[in-house]
């Protein structure tokens, strides 16, 4: 009988725990969307002003979508902002694969908003052929979905099979990965939804990326997209030193 | 288990100290999953990067792990509950460890209350890459064919096989990368960065990152039932194991 007690006890002392927690999170959600409504985001930026004190910023930012639908209008503002803030790849990662299947809306909510001088390179059209000689602003843009995870790794160890290729050194297999990527590895990587999860995004190329958490891109501000630059450039890296 | 070396700063200790102290926080927390009915544990504790670390730093942590090694061979509770597994590169420990660590392995291979891994002279990519290596191997002589390549059988021929992945993974001292650990297996893992530091890592700490997977655990995508093995691959991968077993009883001898 005490048994059954004390199982009651720690039962309601859990449920009352994930209550506080859960009405704590509600708090902490509402007070950052009444902040955000008090900013307002920058369709066009002024590249040395806001970004001019980075010291450092990714080559390649990769944007994780997790469980949340994609939003096209902030998928577009992050490509903006990227391009502004000098990010010559930008990646979204949706592992349920809705975004794939609608790329044109995105495409078209991207052309709306850039100014005529800026290049949007996207490497799933095949039209999107990198073209040299193009002056303005650029950024290569890639949408990846679940195949492209350890599917990668996969499709690349069936070809080598395949093949009389004996040498399989960590450097043949990162360059082989490399040529199906087409990106260099994303430096910085945001994670959407309050679910901090990878959700299967390719597990080579994530060594040494720095993960950043947010709520959710859906109305992200320009001020947060810079706040994440800021907090990742001040990571340093060792490399097993 | 990031975060030794600040730790030994900030309490004006040697480096050894931190490291040392970094040791006795894995037999914590091996103590509190007991507690908490967590069977198993992975810990990061010697990465293949880490050997650009000065020569001196390096013997030191060497030591230091053939000591701490010992101390396991003569714990009884580790040696009669825990199936110890240390997940590597085998051909890179050093000659003065391999028949210790392999000691160890091979006292513990039978235990299933509790599962203690430890990444020790281990890459993710390296082990990824030793995984396709193996499977590339096994086509060309015929054990496997091709189309058997699948995201099951890279997984069971890594390190780590027959082991389920992580459904939670922490990195201590505010760092915010996983620096080349599990990048495979922690694909549907619940993340947790904690800003304080492994040798000062506390129950409550601990606590916090658990919670943290209850209030998500719903929302991780589990991944996908694995196919049946057909009988070739079956064969190929207990030949796989029979070949890493043999190697340890090698080290012993």
């Amino acid at each position: 009988m005490n048994t059954n007690f004390a199982i009651v006890i720690y039962r309601v002392f859990y449920f009352l725990l994930h209550c506080v927690f859960t009405k704590f999170e509600t708090l902490q959600a509402f007070y950052k969307s009444q902040k955000n409504k008090l900013c307002h985001e920058f369709a066009l930026v002024n590249d040395k002003k806001h970004f001019g004190k980075l010291g450092k910023t990714p080559t390649h930012l990769t944007v994780l979508l997790g469980g949340e639908e994609p939003s096209p209008k902030d998928l577009a503002n992050l490509i903006l902002w990227c391009m502004a803030a000098h990010i010559t790849f930008i990646s979204f990662y949706d592992y349920k694969g809705s975004l794939k299947k609608h790329e044109n809306e995105l495409h078209l909510v991207v052309e709306k908003k850039k100014a005529a001088t800026d290049h949007v390179i996207w490497h799933s059209h095949p039209d999107g052929a990198w073209k040299n000689g193009y002056s303005g602003r650029k950024i290569h843009v890639k949408v990846l979905s679940e195949n492209d995870g350890k599917g990668g790794v996969v499709d690349l160890t069936k070809k080598l099979a395949r093949t009389s290729e004996t040498d399989i050194s960590i450097e043949s297999f990162d360059a082989g990965l490399r040529e199906q990527f087409e990106f260099p590895d994303p430096e910085l990587a945001v994670c959407c939804g309050k679910t901090f999860c990878l959700y299967g995004y390719p597990p080579w190329q994530i060594r040494v990326t720095e993960f950043l958490n947010v709520d959710s891109h859906h109305n992200i501000t320009f001020n947060h997209f810079v706040n994440l630059l800021q907090i990742y450039a001040k990571c340093e890296q060792r490399f097993g030193k | 288990m990031d975060g030794n070396r600040r730790f030994a700063v900030k309490n004006n200790l040697l480096k050894e100290g931190g490291y040392s102290r970094g040791f006795g926080k894995i037999l914590a927390t091996l103590r509190w999953c007991k507690e908490l009915g967590i069977k198993e544990i992975t810990v990061y504790a010697f990465s293949i990067e880490n050997f650009k670390r000065s020569r001196g730093e390096v013997k030191t942590l060497m030591t230091l792990a053939g000591d701490k090694i010992q101390e396991l061979l003569t714990d009884d509770e580790i040696v009669n509950e825990v199936c110890v597994r240390i997940i590597g590169n085998m051909l890179l420990w050093p000659e003065q460890l391999k028949q210790k660590c392999a000691e160890l392995m091979l006292k513990t291979k039978d235990n299933d209350e509790m599962f203690l891994n430890v990444a020790f002279v281990y890459t993710s990519r390296d082990e990824i890459a030793n995984s396709a290596r193996e499977i590339v191997a096994g086509v060309k002589s015929g054990a496997i064919e091709a189309e058997d390549i699948d995201e099951g059988l890279i997984s069971d021929c890594l390190y780590t096989s027959g082991r389920p992945d992580p459904e939670l993974i922490i990195r201590t001292s505010g760092e915010i990368r996983f620096s080349d650990f599990l990048l495979w297996q922690i694909s549907h893992s619940q993340i947790c960065f904690l800003q304080v530091l492994w040798p000062d890592v506390s129950f409550w700490y601990f606590l916090v990152s658990i919670i943290q997977y209850q209030r998500h655990c719903n929302d991780l995508k589990k991944p996908g039932s694995r196919q049946v093995k057909s009988e070739r691959v079956r064969k190929f991968l207990d030949r796989l194991q029979q070949r890493r077993l043999a190697q340890l009883q090698d080290f012993v001898r």
